[in-house]
């Protein structure tokens, strides 16, 4: 049975100049142990559509409809505590700015303990003091910068603090939103490797939401690509890499510098659409080469090849 | 620790040039002033040459300046001020001992009422930003904050003294009942004293006094603190506390320190003020604070007295500012100079 599977989800913004749809029919299926990357510009909805998991959308972002199946239970019927429950013990959870996403006044040590005391993890606060240590340890901290406070450690440590505090209680699953676009490559790469690690470890799904698909190339099981709120393209990693369906996957990977291929770096013709008033048919047609008639005026419906999945009228 | 205790040593310090600065202005200001600090001191009362002479002498107006400023400042250290031109032999630190308690009464009630109604308010409308309990925190805190003082205090005392005789119209203590003064402060004196029947006058006459000046302050902590926790609470430490599954309640808790630093600051400037005298509210309810006092100084021409009582009030402006650093360094870790 799948860890997690999302059905014909619906994410609105509630905004002042009127209802802005940020994630659309959403579909996904996440298996146990499996590492799904959801790839896409800004603005494209695939932070909207992480964080409405683990029921952590800001105001004024609400889930209209759909469902959220998440090991046999539906998450978007949930009470506030129920969902409160879930989150940092089932579903963790690691942010994009490891800087701002501790709270500064506090030792890291008393955030975790706290975490994990509202979880009923330990039987004590020494005892979770003892698991935060060992958390630290995990992530290749020494255990006793449980006493550090968060402007005491690198941005890179930071990170590292943070994925320790997403996974300490053993969660099966693991949702890191661009957890290394702030910080620099090197430490980017050591962190890619720790989560890749973890995984193993632990044996958690993990949902990467990243700008960069060389990056989700590498590490992922399966790729879903999102444009303009909508997941155009979901399958394996390699093939989604290899032989891309959609054409604006087509586009982004050849949109990703090579430092070996000597040439003038690719970009997509135009600019994302403004989602409260996004073009008719594909949302897509306005910047897409391989566009014909029927793309401006139908929606191309997700189209089954395999178990891969693609929206656009090429296919279907 | 020993990062904490040398910060604070090193802003302990600071208080002596920042009083010495002060002092140094007004005693400049005061010897620029045009005219005679005697012959203002009697006014329009004729007084012989040679008697001026004798009194200008006998305050020491007569030496050099560099003479009097530190003959003053050596005074200053004595917690002497000299003594007044106007009342023969009444020296200025005995009129401070007398006054100074009374407001240093009125400032904590009115600190505390403030801040009580000022943090309650603002942590409503922070939480429930947006709704019209928002909106009504937001009118509430306009509308105190541009309350006058002596019409707020006049329509307290109609509704509770005039109508109601619930409280007292003014003073500080039912004069028929007696009370042993030992700090100045009647509530404290009261307790310490185990007089039951102070305590309860001095309360009783503490309450609107408090009120008025209270309520006028809170409208700006009103906004003060929903500004800075609404802003702490969408922060995405805050989502990461809520990613961990902490409790609403918890993660409030957290966003209003986070939010408090600013709000310290206003505590200070605030209270700093206030020690000086809030001479609206003691001249509406008649509290012989230092507020009222610094205002007969100046119609009297009291020169001296007010020298003093500038002098003395950059002590507690220093001082106020030592703790507010301390607040700030206990708050937050990263402040260790």
């Amino acid at each position: 049975m799948a860890l997690l599977r999302i059905e014909d989800l619906n994410i609105d913004y509630m905004t002042l100049r009127g209802r802005l749809r940020a994630v659309k029919n959403a579909s996904l299926t996440l298996g146990e142990g499996e590492w799904l990357s959801i790839v896409g510009e800004s603005g494209s909805g695939k932070s909207t559509l992480a964080m409405a998991i683990p029921g952590l959308l800001l105001p004024p972002g609400r889930i209209t409809s759909g469902r959220i199946i998440f090991q046999g239970r539906d998450l978007t019927g949930m009470s506030g505590d129920e969902l409160r429950r879930i989150r940092g013990s089932e579903i963790g959870v690691v942010f994009q700015d490891p800087l701002t996403s501790l709270d500064p006044l506090r030792t890291i040590g008393d955030q975790m303990v706290e975490a994990i005391m509202e979880h009923r993890a330990a039987g004590s606060k020494r005892e979770a003091l003892e698991m935060a240590s060992a958390a630290l340890e995990s992530v290749g901290i020494p255990g006793n910068r449980v006493k550090y406070y968060p402007h005491q450690l690198s941005g890179g440590q930071r990170q590292r603090v943070m994925i320790a505090m997403a996974v300490m209680l053993k969660p099966r699953l693991l949702i890191a939103d661009e957890p290394t676009t702030a910080l620099d490559v090197i430490v980017q790469a050591s962190i890619m490797r720790l989560l890749k690690s973890l995984q193993r470890k632990m044996g958690m799904s993990i949902i990467l939401i990243t700008h960069d698909i060389a990056l989700a190339a590498e590490v992922s099981d399966r790729i879903a690509v999102m444009y303009a709120a909508e997941i155009v393209e979901e399958g394996p990693a390699e093939q989604v890499i290899e032989e891309p369906l959609h054409p604006y996957t087509e586009a982004l990977i050849k949109s990703t510098p090579d430092l070996w291929r000597e040439k003038t770096l690719y970009s997509i013709p135009g600019n994302p659409p403004d989602l409260r008033n996004p073009p008719s048919g594909c949302r897509f047609h306005p910047r897409c080469h391989k566009a014909f008639e029927p793309c401006k005026s139908r929606e191309p419906r997700p189209t089954r090849i395999r178990d891969r999945m693609v929206a656009c009228h090429l296919y279907g | 620790m020993a990062g904490l205790a040398r910060y604070l040593l090193l802003r302990a310090l600071l208080i002596i040039p920042t009083v010495l600065i002060l002092y140094t202005l007004v005693f400049v200001i005061m010897r620029v002033i045009p005219g005679d600090p005697v012959q203002a001191a009697l006014g329009t009362r004729y007084v012989p040459p040679e008697q001026l002479e004798l009194l200008r002498e006998r305050h020491g107006l007569n030496d050099p300046l560099y003479v009097q400023y530190f003959e003053y400042l050596a005074g200053v250290v004595r917690f002497d001020f000299g003594e007044s031109l106007v009342i023969e032999g009444r020296k200025i630190a005995d009129d401070i001992k007398d006054r100074f308690p009374a407001t240093l009464e009125l400032t904590i009630a009115s600190f505390i009422v403030s801040v009580g109604i000022g943090m309650a308010t603002g942590i409503l409308a922070a939480v429930r930003r947006g709704s019209k309990l928002d909106t009504a925190m937001r009118v509430y805190s306009i509308v105190a904050y541009t309350l006058f003082i002596p019409w707020l205090g006049s329509i307290l005392i109609m509704i509770f003294s005039l109508w109601l005789g619930l409280l007292p119209t003014h003073g500080r203590l039912d004069p028929r009942i007696s009370l042993e003064h030992k700090t100045g402060l009647y509530v404290l004196d009261a307790i310490l004293t185990q007089n039951w029947v102070a305590l309860k006058d001095a309360l009783a006459h503490l309450v609107l006094p408090a009120l008025t000046l209270g309520i006028v302050l809170s409208g700006a902590y009103t906004r003060l603190v929903r500004a800075n926790l609404s802003e702490a609470l969408v922060s995405d430490f805050v989502r990461a506390y809520r990613a961990r599954g902490v409790r609403e309640r918890r993660i409030l808790l957290h966003a209003l320190r986070n939010s408090l630093i600013p709000v310290v600051t206003m505590m200070g400037l605030q209270m700093a003020i206030l020690l000086g005298g809030a001479v609206l509210t003691e001249t509406t309810f008649s509290w012989p604070g230092m507020g009222s006092y610094l205002l007969e100084k100046v119609e009297a021409r009291d020169y001296t007295a007010v020298q003093g009582v500038v002098v003395f009030f950059s002590f507690m402006v220093g001082l106020i500012s030592l703790i507010v650093d301390a607040i700030y360094a206990l708050i937050d870790p990263r402040i260790r100079y």
